[in-house]
């Protein structure tokens, strides 16, 4: 989304220019894993019954900006903004336009079976999040400002995997877990891009 | 009567109705030009607002360094980086450092609210938007300015944060080169009344700012009354549907009778929000002619160059009064003074050569009224002077005579002086048409012009000459031409009259009166010419009742004479002749009626046209007169005693006499018989009745060529 807004056909802006004395690579618009990614532990017997998942509406956009949730998941978009926000799924006959003032929430079940959602904001271009619906998945994390994420899974096989824009990157990752056994450790880091950047 | 006055009304009327009608195009060519140009206007307009809000972001964008490089930002934070949660002192360090910033910031750009965002978009501190201290977590960073920030570039941006505008710049905040900007510095400058009158003054447009459908602010130039863009709000529901505005601004909008208006788009994420700006011009219509004065102001009153519309109303009032006094005031002043002179006596008729136009033709017609009285009374009736009763019957034709005519043997007949009839003057007769085309009256063939002529006055009425005996006119086949007029009695050859052979007597010649403008007899043109045979004395005026002289039997020649009153019908005249009017050549006795047009209202004048008209078949113009000068005073004065004057006379006539010898020689004409006796006697009896018509002293001859033929002129000279 940050990369369309930048585009001059975009109208987003009269003037962009880069700061002489920040250097090139820092200027690369590369995501902030803390907001726009997601791991999910995927399961081939998940558990059900979930509690609802807070979005926060704030800064011109949701957080986390991707999800990836089971089918039946709840979702709780709360405006954490001073001002009110009018959220509606694309394509959506059901979760319309709808205004939720400061401070207020809307709720959104995830649909059975596996899909992918777009929402956004009416009043907010900017808003423009992602809803991933995975039967499979067992347990979501969102990796902190250093990238590391933690799960508390019941002991199983679990595949995890990243989500960034509402699709899956980088290589899912396959884990076992032990029932009350010591906090596992990943061997190796989850990519979620390439060496490029890319997803 | 009156046409140029008319004709000025006509011209001032077409002027009017022109004027009118450039007024009116003028009125519509300058509403739409001025549409046009309002249009061209508001374009401009909102270009320059575009421009100017694109200027005012760099400088905003430009400012906002100070900002970026202040220190206490800077350490703020370097003081929330890395923490989850943002320190209170961090906070309160940044906030106090956001609002030095502030106070160093110009004025004219200094931001409304001013935020300090950490590399993962939080907002550290603000200032200026306290609604944001009710939320712990609030961020900015999903927004693409500030998120382009933190990535190390400098942007602008437009906001719509609850329904209100902000224009947004963000700069990176940075520490160390080597690492990622440690945040972002962004400013709001709020959309409303201030910075619309801001951007309004800039570019001296009236502006408005809308938002989600609704104007926010808005500012106007000096004159322009900013209710009126409650117009422009009604009119911006039609934005969803103009696809130019899709692109970003939209087409010339007419928003009402009176405005215009035309919409752009804010750039930035408002740009989808709906936001963005109207400039708004009134239409300035005149509507029709009045609206001129009604919205002319002094100035446009004191650029009007009143001298030269008054020149022109005097030059039209001038040439109109001009005219009026001309055709009306003028004419009427001298029918004024003439009607008065007529009523004290010292005029008998209208001066007819005083009036013009129409009015002549009724100082015609009062004079022709006059007449009418005077013969009702039984007064004395000015008529046409009787030539006959001057010069006494004159031969048919001339063979040198202006007034010859061909006679059967294809020579010219001689001109024939008639006596008037007797008795009271002849009416006129019916025009009679040429029976074979149709067409107008001829010569002769019919009365003179329809108008009547009021007699000029000659002086004394000619005495009343009897009708000529019955017998005198031959019975014959009636005049075609004029079947209904007296038919004319064959042409008297007055004794001592020497006939050429067949019928062409050498010696015949003709004295005509000059009639020239500048005939010394001091009456003008008056007499246009009398005839007379050479040899044949011109027979004195017969008194009243007298009978005309008959002519000799066998004598071919025939005259009409238009003094001939009721004749016997004349022979079947000859076509040509009939057609100038004068009797059958060759048919004793026949008298062309038609020749009979003068009529006792005709005047002198009016008998010499048509004398002249009938003088010959080339036309009346033909006739020319020679004009005897007037004889040097000083020689007259040397001329004592009648004695001396008889002998003067004498020899002068016979000059003439010798001049008229070797003229009739030039022209190829016989002299024989002509003798200086005769010619004498011929001139003395013309003399005479001259002297006696015209009251003059002397009479002068002159010679002159006629139609190839000398011919002898008669000049009354009264002095």
């Amino acid at each position: 989304m940050f990369v369309e807004a930048a585009k001059p056909e975009a109208h987003r802006f009269t003037w962009r220019e880069p700061s002489p004395t920040v250097r090139a690579e820092f200027r690369a618009l590369t995501a902030n894993p803390s907001r726009d990614v997601c791991i999910a532990a995927l399961s081939q017997s998940p558990p059900s019954n979930h509690d609802p998942i807070l979005v926060r509406i704030t800064g011109g956009r949701t957080l986390p900006t991707t999800l990836v949730v089971a089918p039946g998941q709840r979702l709780s978009f709360e405006n954490h903004d001073p001002f009110p926000h009018r959220l509606f799924m694309v394509s959506s006959n059901t979760w319309k336009a709808e205004t939720i003032d400061s401070n207020r929430h809307r709720e959104w079940s995830a649909p059975p079976g596996a899909g992918r959602f777009e929402v956004k904001d009416e009043l907010f271009p900017s808003v423009h999040s992602y809803i991933v619906v995975e039967p499979q998945t067992a347990a979501i994390a969102f990796p902190g400002r250093d990238g590391a994420f933690s799960f508390d899974l019941p002991a199983g096989d679990y595949t995890l995997r990243a989500y960034f824009d509402g699709k899956a990157v980088g290589k899912p990752l396959s884990v076992i877990t032990k029932d009350r056994g010591p906090a596992l450790d990943l061997k190796e880091p989850l990519a979620v891009s390439d060496a490029t950047g890319k997803p | 009567m009156m046409v140029l006055s008319r004709l000025w009304y006509v011209v001032l009327a077409l002027l009017l109705g022109i004027s009118t009608y450039v007024v009116f195009l003028a009125v519509g060519e300058y509403d739409r030009r001025n549409g046009v140009a309002m249009e061209e206007e508001l374009a401009s307009d909102s270009q320059t607002v575009g421009w100017a809000l694109q200027i005012d972001a760099r400088k905003r964008l430009d400012a906002l360094l100070i900002g970026a490089v202040d220190k206490g930002v800077q350490d703020s934070l370097q003081a929330a980086a890395g923490k989850d949660t943002i320190p209170g002192k961090a906070k309160e360090d940044g906030r106090r450092a956001l609002n030095a910033t502030m106070e160093k910031i110009p004025a004219d750009f200094r931001p409304d609210i001013l935020f300090e965002v950490d590399h993962d978009g939080r907002a550290v501190s603000q200032v200026g938007f306290d609604a944001a201290n009710t939320f712990p977590d609030f961020e900015l960073g999903g927004y693409p300015a500030v998120f382009d920030a933190l990535h190390g570039y400098l942007r602008d941006d437009t906001w719509v944060l609850g329904g209100k505008a902000y224009r947004v710049v963000a700069r990176p905040v940075e520490v160390d080169s080597t690492q990622p900007p440690l945040g972002a510095i962004v400013a709001l400058k709020s959309v409303d009344k201030k910075f619309a009158a801001d951007i309004s003054k800039r570019t001296r447009a009236n502006v408005a700012f809308f938002a989600a459908g609704q104007r926010i602010a808005a500012a106007t130039m000096p004159g322009f009354d900013e209710s009126k863009f409650t117009a422009v709000d009604s009119d911006m529901l039609s934005l969803a549907t103009d696809k130019p505005y899709a692109d970003g601004r939209s087409d010339f909008h007419p928003v009402g009778e009176t405005l215009g208006a035309i919409y752009a788009r804010f750039v930035g994420d408002a740009w989808d929000q709906g936001a963005g700006f109207v400039v708004v011009r009134s239409k300035t219509t005149i509507g029709g002619p009045m609206g001129f004065l009604n919205g002319a102001d002094d100035k446009d009153k004191a650029s009007v160059n009143v001298a030269l519309i008054g020149g022109v109303v005097f030059l039209a009032l001038a040439i109109g009064i001009l005219l009026s006094i001309l055709e009306q005031t003028l004419p009427m002043r001298q029918m004024e003074k003439q009607a008065g002179a007529l009523r004290r006596g010292e005029l008998d008729y209208l001066q007819v050569a005083k009036f013009r136009g129409g009015y002549r033709g009724i100082a015609e017609n009062v004079n022709a009224g006059i007449e009418r009285v005077l013969e009702k009374g039984g007064g004395a009736v000015r008529k046409p002077a009787d030539l006959e009763s001057i010069l006494g019957p004159v031969p048919a034709q001339g063979a040198m005579s202006a007034f010859s005519f061909p006679l059967q043997d294809g020579a010219a007949a001689p001109p024939q002086a008639f006596p008037p009839p007797p008795g009271p003057p002849l009416p006129h007769p019916a025009p009679t048409s040429n029976p074979s085309s149709g067409g107008p009256p001829q010569i002769g063939g019919g009365p003179p012009p329809p108008r009547p002529r009021p007699p000029t006055p000659v002086g004394p009425p000619p005495p009343a000459i009897a009708a000529p005996p019955p017998a005198a006119a031959p019975a014959g086949p009636p005049n075609l031409s004029a079947p209904t007029a007296p038919v004319l009695a064959p042409m008297p050859l007055p004794a001592g009259a020497v006939p050429s052979a067949g019928g062409r007597p050498g010696g015949n010649f003709q004295i005509a009166l000059d009639d020239s403008p500048d005939s010394v007899d001091g009456d003008g043109p008056t007499l246009a010419s009398a005839l007379s045979p050479t040899g044949v004395p011109i027979p004195p005026p017969r008194p009243a009742g007298a009978a005309p002289p008959v002519p000799p039997a066998g004598e071919d020649r025939t005259m009409a004479s238009p003094f001939n009153r009721a004749k016997p019908p004349a022979p079947a005249a000859d076509p040509a002749a009939m057609k100038l009017g004068m009797g059958a050549p060759g048919v004793p006795g026949a008298r062309a009626g038609a020749a009979a047009g003068p009529v006792p209202t005709q005047t002198m004048m009016g008998m010499g046209l048509q004398a002249q008209a009938a003088a010959g078949s080339k036309g009346s113009d033909e006739d020319e007169s020679t004009v005897i000068a007037r004889a040097p005073s000083e020689i007259l004065a040397a001329a004592t005693g009648p004695a001396k004057a008889v002998n003067d006379e004498t020899a002068e006539w016979m000059t003439v006499y010798d001049e008229f010898l070797r003229t009739k020689k030039q022209c190829d004409e016989p002299t024989d018989g002509l003798s200086f006796e005769k010619f004498q006697n011929t001139l003395r009896k013309n003399r005479d009745a001259l002297v006696q018509r015209h009251q003059c002293k002397r009479v002068r001859f002159s010679v002159y060529i006629k139609d190839g033929r000398a011919s002898l002129k008669a000049t009354p000279v009264k002095e």
